[in-house]
């Protein structure tokens, strides 16, 4: 069993990580974590577990469609139009 | 918003021109509708990843790609609905007059090319899709943005990836899935 300030320190570090959180507003919500009390960082802390496994979950599944359809970009335009276009990568 | 390059054409016009016609058919027919269709699958994932997608599109670049990747599929729609003679027109026309608007589907295409093509439709009893040649010549410009869009998209979620699955953070989760939970005597 997770002492309260290990889950403190765990819970910043969920925080810092959130996508869902508002950047500007994680500095404020991890000065008032030692304010908070256990059942509240329990449930914060609980949301942001879930977002991680969710996000994990996420990547697995659709960033292989990412890659595949940025490779099949490059091989579309290996072959049809590579003498027409400028490159907009950089 | 919209990045604003000039394109090389190559030596020969006609050449340049012939080489777009010539691109129309094979475009139409299979890429974009499929890739376009595949990203709306993306789209459609489980509403509790919606947050997932809404960090990515705060990327200018993203953001620019998926308009890019809206203004294509809209401009192959007219394209092929403008190889219908009379109501093609009709769709054609009005998206050239689009350009005198901020709706503007092939803001890279000149006004005189976009309105010089329908006079090709006079000679061709509207039987010419001639908005596949504004959409030909917008895609090639869109064609980049579109790709460094993906690739961004495609970096943003590998960092974030990387990101939850590393050790420090899938401890931290480990604290609060639900067997850890409990009243601790610290």
């Amino acid at each position: 069993m997770p002492s309260l300030e290990e889950k403190k320190a765990a819970l910043e570090v969920l925080i810092r990580q959130s996508i869902q959180l508002d950047e500007s507003k994680k500095p404020e919500l991890v000065y008032k974590i030692p304010q908070m009390t256990e059942q509240d960082i329990d449930t914060l802390g609980q949301f942001l577990a879930m977002e991680v496994d969710q996000a994990g979950q996420f990547y697995a599944e659709n960033l292989p469609k990412l890659e595949k359809f940025l490779t099949e970009i490059e091989d579309y335009e290996q072959k049809n139009l590579t003498s027409t276009t400028n490159q907009a990568d950089s | 918003m919209v990045e604003q390059k000039q394109e090389k054409k190559p030596n020969n016009n006609s050449e340049w021109r012939s080489e777009r016609f010539g691109k129309i058919p094979e475009y139409v027919k299979s890429g974009l509708k499929d890739v376009a269709g595949r990203i709306g699958e993306m789209f459609q994932s489980k509403q509790e990843s919606n947050f997932l997608l809404g960090k990515m599109l705060q990327d200018e670049k993203v953001k620019i790609a998926l308009i890019a990747f809206a203004r294509t599929v809209l401009n192959i729609g007219i394209s092929v609905v403008d190889l219908v003679p009379g109501i093609g027109e009709v769709v054609s026309i009005g998206a050239d007059l689009a350009k005198l608007t901020s709706f503007d589907l092939t803001p890279d295409v000149s006004k005189a090319w976009a309105w010089g093509s329908e006079v090709l439709e006079l000679f061709t009893g509207g039987a010419l899709p001639t908005h596949a040649i504004e959409t030909t010549m917008q895609f090639v410009k869109d064609f980049p943005r579109m790709k460094a869009g993906v690739k961004r998209a495609t970096e943003i979620w590998r960092a974030h990836q990387a990101t939850v699955k590393s050790t420090e953070v899938q401890k931290a989760a480990s604290m609060f899935r639900t067997p850890a939970i409990g009243v601790s005597n610290a």
